[in-house]
């Protein structure tokens, strides 16, 4: 794969290293050669099987299996469901509520050859590092850990040898967390929320992917997005998903977020003082709100001075927030960066940004990748070959199981410190073995009563001071702080909001851009569809990275927003920022140009009083056709955009559940992504609207009609059918669809993303291991689309006619109703009474996309829903 | 029996005469060395033509990803071009068969070269539908035949008409073009010696000149021409179906069958009139194709064109009367989207420039004559961008609007057609007469008895 | 051998007038050749009024082919394809149109090859040493010796008589 690459060189290179498995293709104008210098690859299975001689007791043929597990993503756990197929984890979704990308996307680098590197020598590495340790000072860096078992191991080891030094390393901490809660409470706590008991919700500058909890404030907070509805307001330095739901949203810098803050604490009592502003009557109607019933959500990166306020505040509003004790025993921090930079012995195990490992005494890297710059590099476990235990983001404590044998001879971070050790890991404990068969939590978090000790104001600490242009360094939300940069699925995931896959860039207001000079340049690119933007250089508190520019509505004025996958500070997540143009140019890929409403009403938003007002709109109609049979379902789907975050899990879900290649930046330039799921973004008057768009399954498809062959085709059920194998390729019926909910193979895709970028290696590959055996794997020439998950509807089928029965009600689940954080998607038989569905269709904000095209369609959508504080008008407050 | 004033088209064939000194001009393409230019044609031709196998091969061996289509934009250069080249294969058809019915006696001498141009851009016409396919090898299952998967064509779609109309239209203007060439294939068989003489002795059938053969022979000739003529107007208009069948805005329009007719006659007879004045002059044969051919063919290019005109301002009409917002939309799209330049330059040649045919200043100065055919080609190229490409890039939902770049595998497709086509004629007009001979003498017996 | 006499008139109408005569005297093997197509030559050799009814068969056949086409496939392997009927006859006018000019095209140009009697290998006229002038400017009767009222000198008289150049034609 690609050269490991050190944090210099990540800051200078990262922006230019183009990860296309299909870069060469215009370049050089070759698919097969040239393409990501290829590791050897080892087939972990060969094409022609021996069938078992005998078969083991649980294995089924073609069968399924379910397991409960927990992964971790940055050290939290997340409870799944894992499908798993003949022993290949295959599919996840949320064993409770809700979860992340990571855990769904990181079954790519479950079977990623590029993981193997020379075969792993453990017992000489501990030997090493036991002579290491004898040697002098050893730094052992740790991810972020909230493994009772780990803790108890690290003791251990540090007994045993005195000289292994510990730090833990995370580029986006949660330490100012706890250190506001020092402030306001005396002790590290972390509050637990339940945003769904409230009327209102002040989400103070945090996005889902920011917040270990932030996906399950979502699901919670979407329960409430129908009638009656919490209202919810966002003030926000950056423009996040979360952001773009609320009622009201008001963008101010970072600096000014925590300004704004004191003026809340100070409208509410909490600390002394008059406002100084009231945000154009934002805040006095903001405050009456809160005082309701409200809580505030806060961002792990503002200060600890804002996160002790938000403490406070939400005590005065008695907000439903708990306390547990911090589920890492230590604050991982991005200061541990340093500390390894300077260490004379260095084991790295942690995830993100890579230190130097050059010039050190000792130097050895754990990690899911191979490591070439260290001495040393040794495989870590992928989470699904490993056990252990993990806290959620609630303080739970889940035990993990491993679902595989690791593919590649990794161990987890248990093993290794065991092995340094010498001792033997137990196997799972009989507890562990009953939580993880009844999916429920090893052990409940323990909660902690605080109390705001009096006298907050005085010892308050400082809050962030303005400077003219101030940066913030957040996790990019495909690819975090960088763990995920070799993960295809989530580089091509599109950001939120910007769009933009393979990159991050430096996000900027346009009246930023506009003031760089540099807003004139960039309208004219995009109006040709060029993707070059300006490059910058970017500089803060004594770093400086080269970024492209993205002007993105919503910002605030003089705010930035870096991705820290590309620009990566050891000493903080937010600074005074100073940037320049650099006169160069580079490709920057979004899968949307087009975000502004034309006359088309392509999405509808309303405001809570008139939905409840509106009768249920009937669709019209028109055809001189009399109707085909109707067969035993009537398969369709509703999307409710007033749940719907935007955040792009449906269309990972869709992606590793139907086998839909990642093409590359330069294919999805050409706007040729496979995404079957497209999540169109709108910049409208009420703010960001979100609108999932796929195959709507129309009665009377356009697509159908004009295929000469036959290769789509209507089922007795309502399923627009894509017969791959009967496809020539006319590209007639995508031309034809008003939606454009068809993708084209223009290339062999599926075979290169198997083959990692050669096609002709796709069967010796071990990703074919990916591939789900229920969805034919596409070749070149074939047009594909939404199925339904037709797949998951004559499964369910069968096992119905096996168990003598019907199909009950929601007992067919799509992948992306599966996993989707706000439940927006719903799947259902329009034939079943008893299916919520029904109540969808009569809903009075239930819609058709594209009504007038009069092509029926059984996908279907629900309004988004606002609910404004009648006291604010839109736009006086800059929302 | 001779009238006193002269025959009404006694121009149609200009100089002093006979029989003999007419067919051996007639025959001279044929017969005598190829003059400079037509080397230069047929060098230039076959280099394009090998330049557009290398690029159907890389088409073939990499897919349809070299080419710059994408997801909104499903169909680029290759539906274009196709529309492009089957509408410059209607004025061969137009003069061969309509005129024939009119008994309009100026055919005679461009119907020849005319058909050829229309079987050799059907030809090239016709390598687009089969090599946009994403599997190409599997081309046959548009044909309906029994196959192991049970399944037949879906004659519900406008592709599946395509195929026949296309089929038919090859069909029906190769077998007219070869009518027309019998007998004087059997005049160069009498003529010529050695490979030439087998050659056309096997072509011509035989043909005697039997009067009673000529009979029916000028039976089924006229019928044939009575076909031809609804054939012609169909095919384009099914071609045109393809897009007014779909939904797309600016493809929604039931206008487009004699839209796409009168564009293609335009287009066809612009074409006739690039490859007819350098034909002339190079074979010097202004005596039987006069300026009052030229001038004919001026005046149908301008009737034509009219048409073409009118509609692209109905369009604009319907866009708003229609009150479909992307129909709107659409239309302002092409006045101001990123392609505005080239629906203003399709407007600019097929609206204005138009307008100098009116003028006979205009119409007979040869210079000008050629430069419009040219430039009547070019516009009714970008008329087939506009329509398919700029369509396509602005639809309905803003969320999937993307812009349309072709690759250079999309530009030699399109050269090496261009190639093709001129190959071929300049290999026709050296085997085959490019006017017909008997027809031409017939003409001169008839102008002459006045 | 002797195959005929090729007698060459430098006009229709002499060929008329010549043929008239010739029937007149009882001649029947004999053929007129002419480089284009001689109006009124009908009536001296009779016409094929068949073409336009032979044409309006094949047109006839040619629908039903289309139509059976359609609605067979559609029949044989019903499906519902955009939620039109199976049988949607507007969709079906296309290609019926186009298969029935197709039909009458092929069927009506192998109809002509067959009633000339084309591809023909050889013909003793074509064996005259001025047989190209018929193909040119001038206009030729071929009267076959094995006409029962031939005589080579008396026919060639008659035929000069007429206002032709007379040619023999013989196998060498």
């Amino acid at each position: 794969m690609k050269e490991p690459r050190g944090y210099k060189k990540a800051l200078e290179r990262e922006p230019f290293q183009e990860d296309v498995p299909f870069g060469p293709v215009t370049r050089r104008g070759f698919l097969a050669l040239g393409l990501l210098s290829l590791a050897a690859c080892t087939p972990v299975v060969r094409r022609k099987g021996v069938p078992y001689v005998r078969q083991p007791e649980w294995v089924v043929e073609g069968g399924e299996a379910e397991f409960v597990t927990a992964l971790p993503h940055a050290g939290f756990a997340e409870p799944v469901r894992v499908k798993v197929y003949q022993e290949r984890p295959l599919f996840m979704a949320p064993l409770e509520r809700a979860m992340s990308p990571y855990p769904l996307a990181g079954l790519y680098a479950l079977y990623d050859p590029a993981r193997q590197g020379k075969a792993p020598d453990w017992e000489g590495f501990y030997a090493a590092w036991r002579q290491a340790l004898a040697e002098g000072e050893t730094l052992l860096v740790l991810p972020r850990t909230t493994s009772p078992s780990l803790e108890g191991l690290l003791e251990r080891a540090q007994a045993r040898f005195p000289n292994l030094r510990v730090a833990r390393f995370e580029a986006w901490s949660l330490e100012n967390v706890y250190l506001g809660a020092e402030a306001a409470f005396g002790r590290r706590v972390w509050p637990v929320y339940a945003p769904e008991k409230v009327e209102t919700v002040l989400l103070l500058d945090v996005e889902a992917h920011e917040h270990p909890a932030g996906y399950l404030w979502w699901e919670a907070l979407s329960r409430r997005r129908l009638p009656p509805m919490n209202r919810i307001y966002a003030v926000e330095s950056g423009a996040s998903l979360l952001g773009s739901m609320a009622d009201h949203r008001l963008a101010l810098k970072p600096s000014q977020v925590e300004a704004f803050l004191l003026a809340l604490a100070q409208t509410l009592g909490v600390v002394q003082g008059t406002p100084a502003l009231d945000y154009g009557g934002f805040l006095p109607a903001l405050a009456e709100d809160l005082q309701r019933g409200g809580v505030v959500l806060a961002g792990p990166q503002l200060s600890p001075g804002a996160q002790a306020l938000v403490m406070a505040i939400n005590q005065v509003l008695k907000a439903p927030v708990r306390y547990v004790e911090p589920p890492e025993k230590e604050a991982a921090t991005p200061k541990a960066f340093q500390q390894a930079e300077g260490a004379e012995r260095l084991v790295w195990a942690a995830e993100g940004p890579l230190p130097s490992l050059s010039g050190k005494a000792f130097s050895a890297a754990l990690s899911l990748y191979p490591n070439k710059a260290a001495s040393w590099s040794l495989p870590l476990a992928h989470p699904l070959e490993a056990s252990g235990q993990h806290r959620d983001a609630e303080g739970r404590l889940w035990s993990s199981q491993a679902l595989i044998q690791p593919l590649w001879g990794g161990k987890t971070l248990e093993e290794v410190l065991a092995g340094l050790l010498g001792e033997e890991l137990p196997a799972l404990s009989p507890e562990e073995k009953r939580a993880l068969a009844e999916g429920r939590p090893l052990a409940e978090a323990r909660e902690v009563p605080m109390e705001v000790r009096p006298g907050l104001e005085g010892r308050l600490p400082p809050l962030r001071k303005e400077a003219p242009w101030e940066l913030t360094l957040r996790p990019d939300a495909s690819l975090y702080d960088g763990r995920y940069r070799d993960n295809p699925y989530l580089q091509e995931l599109p950001r939120p909001l910007s769009r933009l896959v393979w990159d991050g860039a430096l996000l900027l207001s346009e009246e930023d851009a506009e003031a760089l000079g540099l807003l004139a340049d960039i309208r004219a690119r995009e109006r040709r569809a060029d993707p070059k933007r300006p490059l910058l250089r970017v500089k803060a508190g004594g770093k400086e990275a080269l970024l492209p520019l993205w002007p993105l509505p919503g910002l605030p004025k003089g705010s930035g927003v870096a991705p820290l996958s590309h620009f990566f500070h050891p000493e903080g997540v937010v600074w005074p920022m100073e940037v320049a143009a650099t006169g160069r140019h580079y490709p920057l890929v979004s899968t949307q140009y087009h975000g502004y409403l034309g006359e088309v009403e392509a999405v509808k938003v309303l405001e809570e009083k008139r939905a409840l007002e509106m009768e249920a709109h009937k669709e019209k109609r028109v055809s001189f056709y009399p109707p085909w049979p109707q067969g035993e379902h009537a398969w369709a789907m509703t999307v409710d955009l007033s749940r719907c975050l935007g955040c792009g899990l449906c269309t990972l879900a869709c992606q590793v559940e139907n086998n839909i290649p990642v093409v590359g930046k330069e294919e999805v330039a050409k706007g040729r992504e496979m995404h079957w799921i497209r999540i169109d973004r709108y910049f409208a008057e009420e703010g960001v609207v979100h609108q999932p768009v796929m195959c709507q399954h129309c009665e009377k498809a356009p697509c159908e009609a004009v295929c000469p062959v036959a290769a789509t085709e209507h089922s007795s059920e309502g399923l627009n059918l894509m017969v791959y194998n009967r496809c020539v390729g006319t590209k007639y019926c995508s031309a034809n669809c008003p939606y454009k909910a068809r993708r084209f193979n223009f290339f062999p895709y599926g075979e290169a993303f198997v083959g990692k970028g050669d096609p002709r290696k796709a069967k010796e590959s071990p990703l074919s291991l990916l591939m789900n055996p229920e969805v034919t794997v596409r070749s070149r020439g074939v047009m594909e689309k939404c199925t339904y998950c037709v797949q998951r509807i004559e499964t369910t089928r069968a096992k119905a006619a096996m168990e003598g029965r019907k199909v009950r009600t929601g007992e067919v689940v799509t992948a992306c109703q599966e996993v989707c954080p706000g439940k927006a998607i719903h799947f259902g038989d329009l034939l079943d009474p008893e299916d919520p569905i029904q109540a969808h269709r009569k809903e009075g904000r239930h819609y058709t996309l594209l009504e007038e095209a009069n092509t029926w369609p059984r996908t279907t959508y629900l309004a988004h829903l606002k609910n404004p504080n009648p006291k604010l008008k839109e736009g006086e407050h800059g929302a | 029996m001779a009238h006193k004033e002269p025959h009404p088209d006694h121009d149609l064939i200009q100089g002093e005469w006979t029989e003999k000194t007419l067919v051996e001009k007639l025959l001279e393409p044929v017969e005598k060395p190829a003059p400079r230019p037509w080397r230069v044609v047929v060098a230039v031709g076959a280099a394009l033509t090998l330049v557009w196998l290398y690029s159907l091969f890389v088409t073939f061996v990499k897919g349809l990803g070299t080419w710059g289509i994408n997801q909104p934009v499903a169909w680029g250069f290759d539906i274009v071009h196709f529309v492009w080249w089957i509408g410059i294969g209607h004025a061969g058809t137009l003069i061969s068969a309509i005129l024939v019915l009119m008994r309009q006696n100026w055919r005679d001498s461009l119907n020849r070269v005319t058909e050829a141009m229309t079987l050799f851009a059907v030809l090239a016409a016709a390598t687009y539908p089969l090599i946009h396919m994403g599997r190409p090898q599997l081309f046959y299952w548009v044909m309906p035949y029994p196959t192991h998967m049970a399944l037949w064509p879906q004659y519900k779609s406008p592709l599946s008409w395509d195929v026949l109309a296309i089929m038919t239209y090859l069909t029906i203007s190769t077998l007219f073009l070869y009518l027309g060439l019998i007998p004087d294939l059997a005049l160069l068989r009498e003529r010529s010696k050695g490979w030439r003489r087998k050659l056309y002795g096997w072509l011509s059938l035989g043909w005697t000149g039997n009067a009673v053969h000529w009979q029916r022979y000028r039976a089924v000739y006229v019928l044939l021409a009575g076909l031809a003529t609804p054939v012609v107007i169909s095919v384009h208009s099914v071609v045109s179906m393809d897009f007014a069948y779909g939904l797309v805005p600016g493809w929604h329009l039931t206008v487009f069958p004699p839209f796409f007719a009168a564009g293609a006659i335009y287009s066809g007879f612009a074409m006739a009139l690039t490859l007819i004045i350098p034909l002339r002059k190079w074979y010097r044969l202004e005596g039987v194709i006069t300026d009052r051919h030229l001038d004919w063919m001026a005046k149908v290019t301008l009737a034509s064109g009219l048409g073409v005109a009118y509609i692209y301002l109905l369009e604009i009409f319907i866009a708003w009367y229609a009150g479909e917002p992307a129909e709107w939309a659409q239309q302002l799209w092409r006045m101001t989207g990123p392609y505005a330049p080239y629906y203003w330059a399709m407007m600019l040649i097929n609206v204005v420039l138009l307008q100098t045919l009116w003028f006979p200043r205009f119409r007979k100065n040869l210079t000008w004559l050629f430069i419009f055919s040219i430039l009547a080609n070019v516009g009714m190229w970008l008329e087939r961008f506009v329509i398919v490409i700029i369509s396509l890039s602005h639809d309905f939902l803003p969320g999937n609007f993307h812009l349309y770049y072709p690759t250079w595998v999309d530009w030699t497709l399109f050269l090496g057609t261009i190639g093709f086509f001129l190959f071929g004629l300049a290999l026709f007009i050296r085997i085959f007469p490019p006017i017909a001979v008997a027809e031409m003498v017939h003409l001169f017996h008839r102008l002459r008895k006045h | 051998m002797l195959y005929g006499l090729m007698a060459y008139f430098d006009s229709a109408e002499r060929l008329l007038e010549a043929l008239r005569v010739l029937k007149e005297k009882g001649y029947r093997h004999l053929e007129a050749l002419t480089p284009n197509p001689v109006e009124g030559i009908e009536e001296v050799l009779g016409g094929d009024g068949r073409i336009p009814w032979i044409a309006f068969g094949l047109g006839v056949l040619g629908v039903g082919l289309g139509l059976f086409l359609q609605i067979y496939t559609t029949l044989d392997y019903p499906h519902n394809a955009g939620g039109k009927p199976l049988l949607g006859w507007p969709a079906f006018i296309p290609v019926t149109f186009e298969l029935t000019i197709l039909t009458i095209t092929v069927g009506i140009f192998l109809f002509l090859l067959y009633m000339n009697g084309l591809p023909l290998a050889a013909h003793p006229a074509v064996r005259a040493k001025e047989y190209v002038r018929v193909l040119l400017d001038e206009y030729g009767i071929f009267v076959y010796a094995t006409d029962p009222r031939f005589d080579l000198e008396g026919t060639r008289a008659l035929l000069r008589e007429l206002g032709a150049e007379v040619e023999e034609v013989r196998r060498d």
